[in-house]
């Protein structure tokens, strides 16, 4: 009773969640969870329509998108670290040295 | 291969070797070359002539195709040189007296550095090149690069004396004024190119009545171009030009402003008289035009005091003549004219240029006097050009003027207000050549300091003085009159060019020479006789009778504020409304549209900055995720293929 | 309704409640443990769509290996004072954000639900083809390695990258 579209739209709903999440929060920690909940709907995604037809293809993007992901979250939660060793606040709206 | 070649080239080449090496070559190589490279032309230039004239009369008009200047389609513009009696006439004229000045300046130019010794020859072979293309064209192509290239090189020879702010202004000057008569000379040619659908005067001037005889079409194009020989010729309007050339060295305005380059108007005319000849009304315009100029100029040149600006009214004058002569449809008379004071005026020029170097560059006639003794060459020789001048009976000036004069009486367009405006200017060119003869060369030293210094000039510049005297005496026996020979070389010789035009009836002149001759003597006789008793002894009257009609002789001390009116309309005016295209339309409209552009983006920019590109990445993202959807949004509405 | 069904129904709303749960919670603590029990949910759900392997990895690296990298950062960076904080820096900003993210998931969702998605999967076949249950490890491997052998390896090498990054970023830092 579960057909293709259904998983497409619990992968939209949880993208949308994260993209609300990245909006909001100004947590950076949580801002970057958010991201990653964006990657694991289309991973959802990638896994249903890979399901449904019969392409194995799906499989192996979606095993690059986490090896990808686990080196993005590496590198960022670096960053995030190294900025609040510097700055000793973590509030993504109290940084704004990229500003023009 | 044709000797018009050698006539051409070489005066270039002489140019082109002296501009660029003669600063090395020393005063006597480039002197020597530039002279050697003139007087071969012009021996050329008679070899022409002679062969030319061992033609048959009607065969005298040769073609030499130089190269194909354009060539579009079936169209073709080629560098042609044309000889025909009046080109030869004028290329022996050119290179003949060109010669002589070039001999002249050799010894007039010593005091000039090695450099600027040779741009003077250079300038001035170059500009024989210019005149020389002018004069051989054989299409309105190659006459109007001549004109122009004339132009050019009178600018250079001008402003010769660059240090000078005002020889650099009357180069401008000459130039600019100039390019107003251009202007006309290019509009005319538009209508001939219109018309015939050639530039060749083998096709145009025989086919000329395409115009339609009298039709507006036709005054239009004699007027245009006529427009263009004022410029050069300076008449009318457009002679304000000339006066100020006498910035230039003297040999310069012998060569430029008295024999060749201001004939070019002329020349101009003659060669498209079967233009002219379509329409009546420019006929009469060209004599007005010329009669009124010699009237005008000749009443400047009576109370001038610098030798000079006399000398250069007085061709203003005198070509006011030429061009009446040609406006009256006596073409032969008007250029015969033209030969004859080609030499006597190239000697007064050259006289002048003498008497100023005596003088240590002295132009004031009023420090003259009493030079006789001192000069006796110059004397002499200048005597001899001032009686031509004056119009002297049996001197070139008589018989040519007298000419003229008689065509305005009796010729095919007479209009006796004419002859009455041109005997006034007789009247008046006898009394200041009186002038300039007794005021220099007679009565006592007015200035003992330069007199004492006086000396006579050395041969180079004696020679050529000489040379013109004789030639501007018997080059009058070319043209006597018809009554009084039948030997006529110089109308039978010109015949050719000019067989299409009504000739004057000879019959009706009868009697009427004579009186007219003897009239004309009289008065030179009496004016001569007045202007020795007010110039050449102390007498007051002349001061006297300025200080009576002191208005009157303010305005012609003033030239008649010419050039005060047009600096007042054309100069300030234009100037007035160039700084308003600056200000306003360049400045505000033009470059304010650009700076508005510029501006707004820099503003848009700016607050750009301040308000979106904030350094808060949640922001950024928000924009990011609007984007997407804006995207998607677009996709989904137009994109969709189903 | 079989056994799948049933509990593809829980794991579903396991997944969403629990993405809605990191979102919504103040504590960066409980929002990360929030999401490991989002990436199990999701595992099973990998399992469920016959992606076993895929749901192994998923639990080994993102619920293993990558939260565990989120736990250490937020033990460093010692994020219990923002408790009290409100969680929206305004109600406007979350309505806006809210706005957006319906936005997204309505365009996303209208665009699927134009019909073009069934038209265009339908000649790919409607049911699951038999064996893909059986070897689906070998199926991937055979993918990654022949088709994408070149990904693979520029995967590892991105991989090696970040390491080495971090642990330069790390080394200055403990430098000054």
């Amino acid at each position: 009773m579960f057909g293709v579209g259904f998983v497409l739209a619990l992968a939209l709903a949880i993208f949308s969640i994260g993209a609300f999440g990245v909006l909001t929060r100004r947590d950076p920690l949580v801002m970057f969870i958010s991201i990653e909940m964006m990657f694991n709907a289309a991973n959802l995604a990638l896994v249903d329509l890979s399901n449904y037809l019969k392409l194995v293809q799906g499989h192996a993007l979606v095993f690059f998108v986490i090896a990808v992901a686990a080196a993005e979250v590496a590198v960022g939660l670096g960053i995030i670290i190294a900025i609040f060793r510097t700055e000793k606040d973590v509030n993504v709206d109290h940084l704004s040295e990229l500003k023009g | 291969m044709s000797p018009l070649y050698v006539v051409l080239f070489l005066p270039l080449i002489g140019a082109v070797i002296n501009r660029l090496f003669g600063a090395r070559l020393g005063k006597r190589a480039s002197a020597g070359l530039a002279c050697a490279a003139v007087l071969t032309a012009f021996a050329f230039a008679v070899s022409a002539f002679l062969g030319l004239s061992a033609l048959a009369p009607a065969a005298r008009s040769v073609v030499t195709p130089v190269y194909g200047f354009l060539t579009v389609g079936s169209f073709k513009i080629g560098f042609d040189l044309l000889l025909d009696p009046l080109s030869a006439v004028m290329i022996c004229v050119v290179t003949g007296i060109g010669s002589l000045i070039h001999i002249y300046s050799v010894a007039y130019m010593e005091e000039e550095d090695d450099a600027e010794y040779a741009r003077f020859f250079a300038y001035i072979n170059f500009f024989v090149f210019s005149m020389l293309t002018l004069v051989l064209a054989a299409n309105f192509m190659v006459i109007f690069t001549g004109w122009e290239l004339v132009g050019v090189s009178s600018y250079l020879l001008i402003g010769y004396y660059r240090g000078k702010t005002s020889a650099a202004d009357a180069g401008k000057k000459a130039f600019i004024v100039n390019r107003v008569g251009d202007l006309g000379f290019l509009l005319g040619i538009f209508i001939i190119m219109g018309v015939f659908g050639s530039l060749d005067f083998g096709v145009v001037l025989p086919h000329a009545a395409l115009l339609g005889a009298g039709s507006g079409l036709a005054t239009a194009t004699a007027l245009l171009l006529f427009m263009g020989a004022m410029g050069k010729s300076a008449q009318g309007p457009l002679y304000v030009w000339l006066p100020d050339a006498m910035e230039g060295p003297t040999p310069v305005s012998a060569l430029i402003h008295a024999a060749t380059m201001v004939t070019a108007g002329v020349f101009l005319v003659a060669r498209c008289h079967a233009i002219f000849e379509l329409s009546p009304t420019a006929m009469g315009v060209v004599a007005w035009i010329g009669g009124l100029t010699a009237l005008y100029a000749a009443t400047i040149a009576m109370v001038q005091a610098d030798i000079k600006r006399v000398l250069a009214y007085s061709t203003v004058s005198q070509l006011g003549y030429m061009v009446m002569g040609v406006g009256l449809g006596a073409y032969t008379a008007g250029f015969f004219h033209l030969l004859t004071h080609a030499f006597f005026k190239a000697l007064l020029f050259l006289g002048a240029g003498s008497v100023m170097h005596a003088l240590h560059g002295e132009l004031d006639m009023h420090k003259m006097g009493g030079l006789r003794k001192k000069m006796p060459i110059t004397h002499i020789t200048f005597v001899i050009g001032a009686c031509c001048l004056a119009g002297v009976p049996l001197t070139s000036g008589f018989f040519s003027k007298d000419e003229i004069l008689y065509m305005a009486i009796a010729g095919p367009h007479a209009s006796l207000c004419l002859w009455v405006v041109g005997y006034l200017g007789a009247c008046c060119t006898a009394f200041y050549s009186g002038r300039l003869v007794f005021q220099i060369f007679y009565g006592k030293p007015r200035d003992h300091h330069a007199y004492d210094h006086a000396h006579e000039s050395a041969w180079p510049m004696a020679l050529p003085l000489v040379v013109l005297a004789v030639g501007s005496l018997a080059v009058g026996l070319l043209g006597l009159p018809k009554f009084a020979s039948s030997w006529q070389p110089f109308s039978d010789w010109l015949a050719p060019v000019f067989a299409d035009v009504k000739t004057a009836p000879e019959a009706d002149g009868g009697s009427l020479v004579y009186w007219l001759m003897l009239l004309y003597t009289a008065t030179v006789a009496f004016l001569g006789w007045l202007s020795y008793q007010w110039f050449a002894k102390e007498n007051p009257k002349p001061t006297a009778l300025a200080a009576r009609w002191n208005g009157l002789y303010r305005l012609l001390w003033n030239k008649y504020y010419v050039d005060e009116f047009y600096q007042l309309v054309f100069v300030r005016a234009f100037l007035g409304y160039s700084r308003w295209l600056w200000r306003w339309v360049d400045q505000g409209i033009i470059d304010g549209a650009v700076n508005a552009v510029g501006g707004f983006a820099q503003h848009l920019g700016a607050l750009l900055r301040e308000r979106v590109q904030n350094g808060q990445t949640r922001q950024y993202a928000a924009f990011l995720m609007a984007g997407v959807c804006l995207l998607l949004g677009l996709v989904f509405i137009y994109g969709g293929g189903r | 309704m079989g056994l799948n069904d049933i509990l593809f129904a829980i794991f579903s709303f396991g997944a969403l409640s629990s993405a809605i749960a990191v979102v919504l919670t103040r504590n960066t603590v409980h929002a990360a443990l929030h999401f490991v029990g989002h990436l199990l949910c999701l595992a099973v759900l990998y399992c469920l769509l016959n992606a076993p392997l895929l749901g192994v990895l998923q639990v080994m690296v993102y619920a293993g290996a990558v939260m565990v990298l989120f736990v250490f950062a937020v033990m460093i960076l010692d994020m219990g004072e923002q408790e009290h904080a409100p969680l929206f820096n305004s109600a406007g900003q979350a309505l806006g954000a809210g706005i957006l993210g319906a936005l997204l998931l309505g365009l996303l969702a209208w665009g699927l639900g134009r019909g073009g998605l069934d038209q265009a999967l339908a000649p790919a076949g409607a049911a699951s083809l038999p064996g893909v249950e059986t070897d689906n490890i070998a199926q991937v491997a055979r993918s990654l390695f022949r088709e994408g052998a070149l990904t693979f390896e520029a995967v590892g090498i991105l991989l090696l990258t970040a390491v080495v990054a971090v642990m330069v970023m790390a080394k200055r830092k403990l430098e000054s």
